[in-house]
């Protein structure tokens, strides 16, 4: 249970009966000066004094921190994160396909720091539910009331036998994932196969995975690439999807069904990429009839994707069930408050619900794990609920994409009724390529 | 859309343009401070000014319609849904509105409209 903390006072609402008109005048004024200065929308504001320490300075974590500091002005917030930089992992793929260079989505971590919140520079090494404490990589027990875990995931490379981290840009082998130098370096590799065509591998790991539209778009792009250098018809491209589907919600499976056929991608289905060797530029493939081996040019490898050390080894993880193998974290899918350890949320990527490891999935996230923290804290029902919505910009050339949008029922959820999220358009690139960074860092700040 | 309120929208604005939004909104008074020295000075806002402002509005509505996918890195084969070509209209008029609003009081203040409505004799009244 909690320690140390004030019972909240919620800030009262007042109002005035039998307003003159000059007095309602000026009171809307002032709401709207008080509007443009209380930026951000969480609704639930509290007094109480509580230490909070949120584990990871990623997406989640910055964008909890700075909502937390603007409802609790009077809480001890601590965030735990030893990078120095920030990165903009959405851009990852229009770096690794040469649209953007890798500095574009480069940010100092501390340009994103609240005012009021405490910055760790160090990793959380464990979590101690039991004793409401982590401790961190410099040895450091840093004791809360409450925890939000937003460590993100960890990209498993060496589970691909042969794999190497340092062998993203060699050996025809891309990787996006791994960060804005090895988008960088992935790019270098695609620009080699755009010269040399052969036989180009895509696909994705049996594990949840962040962005699960990144492996199809980069597929996508390879081939946009090829005809613009025109080099396409000296490519084969094969994607190999992890299960007997390309997408997991039926209407977006169709269309990339028809995209792939119409570009020439070939598809495999049920091919677990399993291991690599660069020598010979030979990848194995698991499938249900056994091992599968094929010769590749090119291959954009994705490893398989778990929880990060120090969740693993602590009783945060799933216990049982199809999130427990890759202990993702314990959270109620509506409430994101853990099932077992009620001090404790969970925002992002090491969330185990059936969708949302997103940036736009953080964004849906991150108000409702506040809010409902706060009013846990204040001893209220917790009533914000996030249904699962995902977003993933489908990028299917430079140029066009498809705004697909989503929750846990995999309901086409779009947010904007007059672009078709089944339809190829510029208006979905450029929301892609000009908006969703500048979004994204608002929503870091607490204000979108 | 929760993104769709005030606060957001500026946040958003101020990180998609940095430094240039807070000279969009310094240029923005600049031009509503011309209005009022030409409206204070009594100068014909209609007419002339607007027609050539208009003109060179609709150039640049036409430019950056033209401008607007390859800024974007898309080319013009990429323009496939219809929004794309409502969003390149919206581009070209607000561009066109942009550059209207902004050079009528600058030539109202150059004289454009003033000339014509004060013609200057050539010959002494008798």
């Amino acid at each position: 249970m909690p320690r140390n903390t004030t019972p909240g006072n919620d800030t009262p609402s007042t109002s005035a009966p039998g307003l003159t008109r000059r007095q309602a005048l000026l009171g809307l004024a002032a709401a709207g000066t008080t509007l443009a200065m209380s930026p951000g929308s969480t609704s639930a504001q509290s007094n109480a004094s509580a230490r909070i320490v949120i584990a990871g300075a990623g997406a989640a974590g910055l964008t909890a921190a700075s909502r937390l500091s603007r409802a609790l002005p009077n809480a001890m917030i601590t965030i735990i994160d030893k990078h120095e930089r920030h990165y903009f992992q959405p851009g990852y793929t229009l770096v690794g396909s040469g649209v953007w260079d890798a500095s574009q989505v480069i940010t100092p971590t501390q340009r994103f720091i609240a005012r009021n919140v405490e910055w760790v520079q160090a990793d959380v090494a464990e979590f101690d539910p039991e004793g409401n404490r982590v401790v961190t990589s410099a040895g450091v027990s840093i004791p809360y009331d409450f925890l939000i875990v937003a460590t993100g995931l960890k990209l498993d490379y060496t589970a691909v036998e042969g794999m190497d981290e340092s062998l993203i840009g060699k050996h025809g082998i891309a990787s996006i994932y791994a960060g804005p130098e090895a988008a960088a370096v992935s790019w270098t590799a695609m620009g080699r196969f755009l010269e040399t065509g052969g036989q180009g591998h895509f696909g994705r790991p049996a594990t949840e995975m962040k962005c699960a539209g990144a492996p199809l778009k980069y597929a996508l792009l390879t081939d946009d690439r090829l005809t613009q250098a025109g080099t396409r018809s000296r490519a084969e491209l094969h994607y190999h999807a992890h299960n007997k589907g390309l997408f997991a919600v039926p209407p977006v499976n169709v269309k990339v069904g028809e995209i792939f056929v119409d570009r020439g991608i070939d598809t495999r289905y049920e091919h677990v990429l399993t291991a690599i060797d660069p020598g010979t530029k030979r990848a194995t493939y698991m499938t249900p009839d056994g091992p599968v081996d094929y010769d590749y040019d090119f291959i954009h490898l994705i490893p398989p994707m778990r929880a990060p050390d120090a969740i693993v080894n602590s009783p945060l993880g799933w216990q049982d069930g199809p999130y427990a193998r890759e202990a993702w974290l314990e959270v109620e899918k509506h409430s994101m408050q853990h099932l077992r350890y009620p001090n404790v949320f969970g925002i992002g990527d090491i969330n185990g619900v059936p969708r949302g490891k997103t940036a736009a999935s953080v964004k849906w996230q991150a108000p409702v794990a506040v809010d409902n923290l706060i009013a846990f804290m204040n001893e209220r029902p917790m009533e914000a609920s996030y249904n699962g919505y995902t977003s993933c910009p489908l990028v299917t050339r430079v140029g066009s994409a498809m705004l697909i949008e989503f929750d846990y029922d995999g309901n086409l959820t779009p947010s904007f009724p007059f672009i078709d999220p089944l339809e190829e358009s510029w208006v979905s690139w450029v929301i892609e390529e000009k908006a969703l960074k500048p979004t994204y860092y608002a929503m870091l700040r607490g204000l979108a | 859309m929760d993104d769709f309120n005030p606060i957001s929208l500026y946040a958003i604005a101020e990180e998609f343009l940095g430094i240039w939004l807070y000279a969009g909104l310094a240029a923005a008074a600049l031009v509503i401070a011309l209005y009022v020295v030409a409206y204070s000075r009594g100068m014909p806002i209609g007419g002339a000014p607007v027609r050539y402002a208009a003109l060179i509005g609709l150039v640049a509505g036409i430019v950056a319609m033209i401008l607007a996918p390859p800024l974007t890195q898309a080319g013009y084969h990429q323009l496939l849904a219809g929004i794309d070509f409502v969003l390149l209209a919206l581009i070209g008029i607000g561009v066109f509105v942009g550059a209207l609003l902004t050079l009528v009081p600058v030539f109202a203040l150059m004289g454009y409209g003033r000339r014509a409505s004060h013609p200057i004799a050539l010959t002494s009244p008798r």
